[in-house]
């Protein structure tokens, strides 16, 4: 089968395409070069005037796992997020913060994007987390393992593990857990919490293990170097949500020792204490810190307004938001001698300070971080906000007279304090692709994927030019998965099921003596039941995996 | 027409090859604990459990072992696979509310329910919701706190238990969490003391308790809420000299109050299946609130037991497909969730429901409740049936005949259960497809 696009404008800033008209050719689901020209076209679609780009990825969208599932259980019978028609498709429910597998799947796919990473599966649930995924139809999907409050790993740092042992361990990870990447969160504070620690700074001592969260980023931004990783350490830093938290955030980035991180929503995580309320922006001090250090990337977690509910594995940090729950309901969750989870439902007012507040600082971020590649579009769905209010985070960073105009209705005092007024960046369509394309393939080591290259996957998302970018992004005029037209006109047509992304280092299975005995003591699961097989995801569970090259790991 | 599967035995549908295996990590999936540290030997289709299990996992294995295998049936008469999948579909098409309720099975049966329920406009409920409901209503009240297996297993200095027959629903739960030989943080294992809340007498207790040397607060069941009542007025310092419940020893409650305070992480666990009585979901409440109330200055966890015959399975998989938790209705064209409505029991008491679907592969114990409308059965194969359904579809045994996955207790865990030898039934995900796929052919035609 070969597929035509012929006209496009072509927005692929991998190949420096920057709206230049160029034909595509498609054959089993992937780009390929022009054929010679007595080939029969089996299809063809003209797509003169309509902007192209590769299918969108989002690199953090919490839409697997036991954080999801206990969310939509709780939040089940509130109207707030039931507020869906009769005559809505029999999937759809939960309003458009917490959604169904498979309701998920076709909002993802009618916006243009064709790949999703739930970026926080506590390992010991990874099975569901997939299992998840594989019942999100038209996209790809892939996972970060949580690790950093593992007791396991502190263990081994107080007691003085070698580089190799970590780095072996998290490669065993990867592999059992089928995951992309590794995150941590709140490094060291999730299982201080389960000590009855309420708070733990960055050089602050984890009790019973006597290490630093400085320790463990620097130990694991190690390791995923040495291993070959090409995600750099997912990192929700510490001190999430805490005003003067920016300290925390440019202590974090020197403990990486210039070792590649990820800062991930960084928006929240980059707040001062100036000012009569004691809470303000730090997104210049952030960004500049970003912009000097070329081992850092972000991506920001833009707050947008109305309601949602927050989901995170930082239970310190979300038992400390429970008296904001709205509605006044929330959970939190030890989790396997792992990490944990914390559910709070909660509403993000424009009248309300700090919310307005939040909501500029993420902007600001978008604007004063210099390169687009080192910056990631996210709301931290559902945290800051659900992933469909993507198209109008897209307008507020391409229009700076609508940007402008939103502002003006925001808490006054928040806009007068923000920058943003000030702020005349506009977001191209180029960088745009950049944003929510190419960088995030590109962090991710997903080397066909995010551009349309000779060679890629045909992950394609056709777009109507219009002024108005929100409606523009908000419905594409075709998608394209693996070659297969999903899309057409705003509806579903095809309902293919996507694969899982791996990446796959090496490691000495020597760490399996010390793993078996870790489970063996500590675990209420055998370590041979806690791996998950290549089999078990393409059959039981439902999603093959995709494995992804790591770069020959460094000595 | 009494039809006990017995008088089918003859028929024998197959002969397994003659195989010899044996079988490490087994994960059984007879309670909700999920022990997967079973050995299993398999001669000839017969299994033998090796080593560590308990009474429930050691029948589970062998019910399935033994199961007769008879052909299924329509209206107690013997009939093909495609026949009953046809008359089944008939009856699903013909319903104005079928009922899809049962529901024991494993990941994939569970996700082929959904299908299935979907297409069909069914309401989907689990054989124990009643008990799960007790939990999730005060979860979706005001949410709770808990923790893990593991995390209990490793972290807890107390555990207070509220109930009666926690241990023999879950009889390896004191081995494999509460008192393990073995765990990563030692100080916690080593001083960690019990409670028990309930109808518990020293002479009474199993010996790996009575070694123990638990504590006991002696009431019946409906009276726990009353006594973890008293418990948060002490811990929030409120003045009291007398317990309402007869029996209970005031300064015993002071005294537990204040290990409560003192503990480092204690932990708060029921099964709110056992606690079947009017308004036991105020019993769950008040532990929860419990444990919210020590968090404030120590950490506690709640720890609510269940996962029995696949029900935190279930749940897991409609709320993720739907949305929604189990006692959900498709039969308006979207997602309805009540708990009340939707209850299986007062659908069939009602009448509302008029064909009723009974799913229950784990045991031979559960066949379909009592009720005037036709039947569609797949069960378990050494299932009993007191009158023969519309329908009966024999069929595997998750872990045993075929792989799967069962959420344990906690629904953190996702066990892989294995296949331990080769069946001719067909699981319940491939019948209810087949149902399914039958279905949208009549409604094409």
């Amino acid at each position: 089968m070969l597929i035509k696009l012929t006209g496009g404008a072509l927005y692929d800033p991998v190949q420096g395409l920057d709206g230049e008209t160029k034909d595509l050719f498609i054959r089993d689901g992937r780009l390929t070069a022009a054929p010679p020209d007595d080939e029969m076209i089996d299809q063809e679609y003209d797509l003169s005037g309509k902007v192209v780009m590769a299918g969108g990825i989002d690199l953090h969208t919490h839409i697997g796992g036991g954080k999801v599932n206990l969310a939509r259980v709780m939040l089940a019978r509130d109207s707030q997020f039931d507020r869906l028609a009769c005559d809505e498709p029999i999937d759809a429910g939960m309003g458009r913060a917490v959604l169904p597998t498979t309701v998920a799947g076709y909002r993802y796919a009618e916006m243009g994007y064709t790949t999703c990473l739930e970026p926080a599966i506590v390992p010991a649930n990874a099975r569901q987390a997939h299992m998840e995924m594989a019942d999100t139809p038209l996209v790809d999907t892939g996972g970060y393992a949580i690790l950093g409050n593992d007791d396991l790993l502190l263990q081994m740092l107080s007691e003085g593990a070698e580089q190799p042992v970590i780095n072996d361990y998290v490669a065993w990870m990867l592999r059992a857990t089928q995951c992309i990447g590794i995150k941590v969160v709140n490094p060291g504070g999730i299982n201080a919490f389960k000590f009855n620690a309420r708070k733990l700074d960055v050089d602050e001592p984890i009790p019973h293990y006597g290490v630093r969260p400085r320790d463990i980023i620097r130990t694991l931004t190690r390791a995923l170097t040495e291993l070959g990783v090409p995600h750099p350490l997912h990192t929700h830093t510490s001190n999430l949500g805490t005003a003067g938290n920016f300290e925390s955030t440019l202590a974090t980035i020197a403990a990486a020792e210039g070792y590649p991180i990820h800062l991930t929503h960084v928006q929240f995580h980059s707040y001062g204490m100036e000012g009569k309320r004691r809470f303000s922006s730090a997104a210049a001090r952030i960004a500049e810190a970003v912009n000097a250090a070329d081992n850092v990337t972000v991506d920001v977690g833009q707050v947008m307004f109305g309601q949602t509910v927050t989901m995170s594995a930082d239970t310190m940090h979300q038992y400390a938001q429970r008296a904001h729950a709205h509605p006044n309901k929330w959970i939190c969750m030890d989790i396997e001698c792992e990490a944990g989870c914390g559910i709070v439902p909660f509403e993000y007012r424009d009248q309300n300070f700090i919310n307005a507040l939040q909501w500029t600082i993420g902007l600001e971020m978008f604007l004063l971080v210099d390169d687009p590649w080192r910056v990631c579009l996210t709301t931290d769905h559902p945290n800051g906000a659900p992933f469909t209010t993507y198209p109008h985070l897209i307008r507020l960073l391409m229009d700076k007279s609508f940007r402008n105009d939103m502002l003006a209705t925001i808490h006054p005092v928040a806009a007068k304090m923000s920058q943003l007024q000030g702020l005349s960046r506009e977001y191209s369509l180029y960088e745009i692709a950049i944003l929510t394309r190419a960088a995030p393939a590109r962090l991710l080591g997903l080397e066909d994927k995010g551009h349309l290259g000779v060679g890629a996957v045909a992950d394609i998302a056709v777009y109507d030019s219009q002024d108005d970018r929100e409606r523009m992004f908000a419905s594409p005029a075709l998608v394209f998965k693996d070659g297969d037209l999903i899309v057409q006109d705003g509806q579903v047509v095809k309902l293919p099921r996507g694969c899982t992304h791996v990446v796959r280092p090496e490691y000495d299975s020597a760490i399996e003596r010390r793993l078996k005995e870790w489970f063996h003591d500590c675990h209420t699961i055998s370590m041979g039941n806690y791996k998950i097989s290549d089999d078990e995801m393409a059959q039981g569970i439902g999603s093959p995996v995709v494995v992804h090259p790591c770069s020959r790991p460094r000595s | 027409m009494s039809k006990h599967h017995k008088s089918e035995q003859h028929r024998g549908m197959v002969v397994e090859p003659v195989t010899s295996a044996e079988f490490e990590d087994v994960a059984c999936p007879f309670c909700g604990l999920g022990c997967d540290d079973l050995r299993i030997r398999v001669d000839n289709g017969a299994l033998e459990v090796l080593g560590e299990t308990c009474d429930l996992g050691r029948r589970g294995f062998q019910q399935a072992a033994y199961a007769h295998r008879p052909p299924p049936q329509i209206d107690g008469r013997p009939a093909t696979l495609p026949e009953t999948v046809e008359r089944a579909a008939e009856l699903l098409r013909g319903a104005n509310l079928p009922l899809i309720a049962g529901l024991a099975t494993d990941v994939n049966g569970a996700r082929a329910v959904m299908d299935l329920a979907k297409s069909a406009g069914a309401v989907v409920d689990h054989m124990n919701s009643a008990g799960l409901f007790r939990n999730l209503q005060i979860l979706q009240d005001g949410g709770w706190m808990t923790a893990s297996l593991t995390e209990v297993r490793n972290r807890a200095d107390l555990i207070v238990l509220a109930g009666a027959r926690v241990f023999e629903l879950f009889p390896r739960l004191v081995e494999r969490v509460f008192h393990p030989t073995r765990c990563v943080l030692p100080n916690a294992g080593k001083a960690r003391e019990l409670v028990l809340i309930g109808p518990w007498k020293p002479s009474t207790l199993p010996p790996e308790l009575a070694d123990w040397r638990p504590t006991i607060i002696p009431v019946a069941l409906p009276a726990i809420g009353e006594v973890v009542g008293s418990l948060r007025a002490m811990v929030a310092g409120r003045p009291l000299h007398v317990c309402g419940v007869e029996g209970v020893d005031i300064n015993t409650l002071h005294n537990l109050a204040r290990r409560l305070q003192q503990a480092q992480y204690s932990v708060l666990a029921w099964a709110a299946g056992e606690l079947d009585f009017p308004h036991a979901e105020l019993t769950v409440q008040s532990l929860v609130e419990l444990v919210r109330d020590l968090n404030l200055t120590t950490r506690a966890a709640a720890l609510p037991l269940g996962g029995a015959q696949g029900d935190v399975t279930l749940n897991q998989v409609c709320v993720w497909m739907s949305g929604r938790p189990l006692r959900t209705s498709f039969s308006r064209g979207y997602a309805e969730h009540d708990t009340t409505t939707f209850d299986y029991r007062r659908l069939l008491t009602s009448g509302a429901a008029d064909v009723l679907l009974w799913l229950s592969s784990f045991a031979a114990q559960t066949p379909p409740p009592e009720a005037d409308i036709p039947t569609i059965v797949l069960g378990h194969p050494a299932m009993s049936l007191v009158q023969a359904p519309a329908v009966y579809i024999p069929i595997a045994v998750p872990g045993v005949d075929h792989a799967g996955h069962f959420f344990r207790s906690d629904g953190v865990v996702a066990l892989p259960l294995q296949q331990l030898r080769e069946s001719p039934l067909p699981s319940a995900a491939k019948v209810l497809r087949s149902i399914a796929a039958a279905l949208e052919t009549e409604d094409r035609a």
